[in-house]
């Protein structure tokens, strides 16, 4: 059952300070932090174990990710398979009681960014006043892509417009995200800001943000919401910003193999016709990764 | 390139001026020294003016050092030896080693102290002749003079009636004695190439008598680069890192030992628990790859190169178990290097992570790379240690090193990508890449041949997180799937097309690098899944991480859905590598290797012998 946070009686909670052991104070004010406290202790009373699994994540424990090949404390996934039932004991972690012993800075690092990505993940209206708090205050990157990537989850239309008018990193974070709203709306924006973008950070977000709205490989899913003439305007302008932006070649071009599909070859066969030597190569490289994906 | 070009001694009548003698003796030294040469023309007293004589003087004695020129490895007296004495080029010049190795045993690397440590010791002094100077004066003196770095240590010994001892080179004169008899001398350096120093020295010797200039020579001579070796060369011993009784890890090394068995390979496993290195907190540092590369050196030697086996010790300086390098590797032609920043940049763009030596791999032989290309993970966002890089492109044979972008991988080792293996073919061999398209075809195909086949179990009875044995190990998530749930998948289907999406540009960059067809590219099936912050790492076991020796593989038991009572992926594997001519084995290392975010490659490592066609001097580079 979910618990709407709206509802719930502020009078019946106590006081909290305006504070996250894990997150900027800012980004948990009262009118997140009290509902969420009533809710927790509802939850908590009722799954306690989903308490003590975040309590005790194996990714945190230096005996296990030593351990690893990676070397480093990493939580994300052992979040994300705990699935929905996580969802409050998370968002209490992140913005309530923190974590139950003392973290290392690199551990704690990993703590808040596995969080809101688990949190993010599971797409549920609840997280987000505490993951526009953390997009309206965030500095890392990983967060802000992590905030950006809940809110889009869910896509409400604020949100919505949010992401779109955001700029600087927030910008590159949202635009980037926005393939995960899967709306008409959304995708047409990014298309058409696409064409005209020319801050090459955030071309290669948008373009990044289209691939994932338009992944052939997720065809099935409900992200395939991109009509064919847009996609083929998608594919145009991905290209064209791949010509224009050398120095964003690289990221341009993974965006423009995610999106794959007939629409994408046919963009770049297009682009290739006159263009100058060096381009030419490099749109031959795309066109024959294209080309390996069309043909299995 | 430096050097000179002499012919025959040089006798005969100077026309010359009267002058005094001391000019004589300058003209005569002139003539002897660095540059002479006996088609000089004569020094023509009508092209002085004044006075003119005819005065019949003795040649000067003949100051020469010799060296390997040619690098038959002998020292001759005439010939190429002669010749290119101080010449480096492709085609000769001498070559020395950094003695890096331990041939006494006695814990001190050879080329770290004064003294020859036994015949091993002196095999690897690359040799140089002080040529006997017949009717030299008596009390004439020779100095030695070394050009060539500050660090490493370049050390000149002498043989003394069959004693090695080091020449003191500010202090010390060769006599009289020592030059009318010839003196012998060997040359070693304590390390490889730097960034600021190219390997090269020179050796002169001035003959002097009072101040009186008889005569001097050089020679210039290279030190031997660290080579790392290929996935192709002939592998003598297979490591793995064992440790107490982790039932996983016993698992795994018990498949390594029976698999090394049956292809008569010597397996050695590393105690991940010695009490020098095991680690409170922390079990066996299972990742035998990542904490040691494995190469070579050599300098020509005759019938066979002069050399020895070297590992470069990770960078990582908090890798407690790389001091199994230095303590247990380190032997008789075994030798030790180590390159690290002292302390890193304060960069956040500096990742341990990448100091590993699963992220230092090398592109097999191909044209203009005979001894193949490093290729390595690091971007300006994402970076190696730069000591490290600086290190390995100081080597040259091997580079520069190709840097590739894995900043898209949460580990960011290329080798979770790429490795090789050798074909039948004009190249030998081919690439291998990771293959999230061709996985997803397979799981397609499957669901296409018979929908039920949709409902089969993928990896039943594994699991992620907390495992086996530990406090925990109740809470461990199961990994089972069916093909249907995992194709259904749109989150995990757009991230693996990302990840295809950056795979097909490494794998463009490694195949226009080498020239390679599509043909001389093999893609090996797995999906992959994001761990982190958009990073991925492999989602199905990546068999594309593999051990390679002679015509055998190992790669990780796939665990997917059994098709008549055989997992499908493995048979698939074991007729894809019997086409190439190559045996597939698979060793059970999920809990232990897989779920940590490696693979049988990353958790082994091998010896590999010196190539028989090591001849890295003849790569102009």
């Amino acid at each position: 059952m979910k618990l709407s946070l709206a509802i719930l009686s502020f009078s019946l909670v106590p006081a909290l300070a305006d504070a996250s052991p894990l997150l900027d104070p800012r980004a948990v004010p009262a009118g997140v932090s009290r509902p969420l406290a009533a809710a927790v202790r509802i939850d908590r009373a009722r799954q306690p174990e989903a308490y003590r699994r975040i309590a005790d994540l194996d990714g945190l424990r230096p005996e296990s990710y030593r351990r690893t090949r990676a070397g480093r404390p990493s939580v994300a996934l052992e979040l994300r398979a705990m699935g929905p039932t996580a969802l409050l004991p998370m968002l209490d972690a992140l913005a309530l009681t923190g974590f139950p012993r003392a973290l290392s800075a690199e551990e704690q690092s990993a703590l808040r960014q596995g969080l809101l990505e688990a949190v993010g993940n599971l797409g549920d209206a609840r997280a987000l006043p505490l993951l526009r708090g953390v997009f309206a205050t965030a500095t890392e990157a990983p967060e802000l892509r992590a905030a950006a990537r809940g809110l889009a989850r869910v896509c409400q239309d604020s949100d919505r417009r949010t992401l779109q008018s955001a700029t600087g990193p927030q910008g590159d974070a949202a635009a980037a995200a926005l393939g995960l709203c899967a709306s008409p709306e959304a995708n047409a924006w990014m298309v058409a800001r696409l064409e005209s973008a020319r801050d090459p950070a955030y071309a290669s977000a948008l373009a990044s943000g289209l691939a994932e709205a338009t992944a052939s490989w997720a065809r099935s899913g409900p992200r395939w919401t991109v009509d064919s003439p847009l996609r083929a305007r998608a594919a145009r302008a991905v290209v064209r910003r791949w010509l224009d932006l050398p120095a964003q070649r690289n990221a341009i071009g993974v965006a423009a193999l995610a999106m794959g599909g007939a629409e994408m070859l046919a963009a770049v066969r297009g682009a290739r016709r006159g263009s100058p030597a060096d381009a030419s190569t490099g749109l031959a490289t795309l066109e024959r990764a294209l080309l390996r994906d069309l043909r299995r | 390139m430096t050097g000179h070009r002499d012919g025959a001694p040089i006798h005969g009548v100077i026309v010359l001026k009267t002058r005094p003698r001391w000019l004589i003796a300058t003209l005569g030294a002139l003539l002897a020294g660095c540059g002479d040469d006996a088609t000089a023309p004569p020094i023509n007293a009508a092209d002085a003016g004044g006075d003119t004589a005819v005065v019949d003087v003795p040649a000067p004695p003949r100051v020469r050092l010799r060296v390997d020129a040619n690098r038959d490895g002998t020292v001759s007296d005439t010939g190429d030896d002669e010749t290119f004495r101080a010449d480096w080029s492709a085609a000769h010049g001498a070559v020395f080693l950094a003695n890096v190795d331990d041939d006494d045993d006695d814990d001190t690397l050879d080329g770290a102290d004064d003294v020859v440590n036994g015949d091993g010791d002196a095999l690897d002094l690359a040799r140089v002749h002080v040529a006997a100077i017949a009717g030299l004066v008596e009390g004439a003196t020779g100095r030695l003079t070394l050009t060539g770095p500050t660090t490493p240590t370049v050390r000149v010994f002498r043989l003394d009636e069959g004693v090695w001892r080091r020449v003191d080179l500010e202090g010390e004169t060769l006599s009289t004695a020592d030059l009318r008899a010839g003196v012998e001398l060997g040359v070693e350096s304590s390390d490889f190439p730097t960034p600021t120093w190219p390997g090269e020295i020179t050796l002169a010797l001035a003959v002097t008598h009072g101040a009186e200039a008889i005569g001097d020579d050089h020679v210039v001579m290279r030190v031997a680069p660290f080579v790392v070796s290929t996935s192709l060369d002939e592998a003598t011993r297979v490591y793995a890192t064992g440790g107490g009784g982790i039932v996983s890890l016993a698992r795994f090394i018990n498949d390594m030992d029976a698999i090394t068995t049956d292809d008569r390979m010597e397996f050695e496993t590393i105690d991940g628990l010695d009490p020098e290195w095991s680690q409170p907190n922390r079990g066996p540092d299972v990742w035998t790859q990542d904490y040691m590369e494995l190469g070579w050196t050599s300098m020509p030697g005759g019938d066979a190169p002069q050399g020895m086996n070297v590992v470069l010790r990770t960078p990582r300086v908090d890798r407690a178990i790389a001091a199994w390098t230095r303590r247990d590797f380190v032997g008789p032609d075994h030798g030790y290097t180590w390159h690290h920043e002292d302390s890193y940049p304060a960069t956040r763009a500096h990742d341990p992570s990448l100091d590993s030596f699963g992220n230092l791999e090398v592109i097999p032989p191909y044209a203009g790379h005979p001894f193949g290309r490093i290729f390595h993970g690091n971007v300006a966002t994402r970076s190696s240690d730069p000591e490290l890089r600086a290190f390995l492109n100081a080597q040259r044979v091997q580079g520069p090193v190709l840097e590739l972008d894995t900043s898209w991988l949460h580990v960011g080792h290329v080798d979770e990508f790429a490795s090789f293996i050798p074909v039948s073919s004009p190249r030998g061999w081919k690439l291998l890449v990771a293959s999230p398209r061709a996985a997803r075809a397979q799981l397609q195909a499957m669901v296409a041949t018979d929908p039920a086949n949709g409902d089969r179990l993928m990896f039943e009875g594994q699991r992620w997180f907390y495992p086996r044995g530990s406090a925990m190990a109740g809470r461990a998530y199961s990994a089972t799937r069916t093909i249907n749930s995992i194709l259904g998948d749109t989150d995990l289907m757009a991230f693996n097309q990302r990840d295809q999406a950056h795979i097909d540009l490494v794998r463009e960059a490694l195949q226009t690098e080498a020239g390679l067809t599509d043909e001389e590219i093999i893609e090996i099936p797995f999906l992959m899944w994001e761990i982190e912050n958009g990073q991925g790492a492999a989602y199905m076991p990546g068999t594309v991480n593999l051990l390679l020796y002679g015509h055998s593989v190992t790669m990780a038991k796939p665990h997917a859905a059994l098709v008549g009572g055989t997992d499908f992926m493995q048979t698939y594997l074991s007729q894809l590598f019997r086409a190439e001519g190559i045996t597939a084995h698979f060793a059970e290392q999920w809990e232990i290797l897989h779920a940590a975010e490696g693979e049988v490659h990353c958790g082994t490592n091998a010896l590999r012998r010196i190539p028989a066609h090591g001849a890295w001097w003849e790569v102009t580079r």
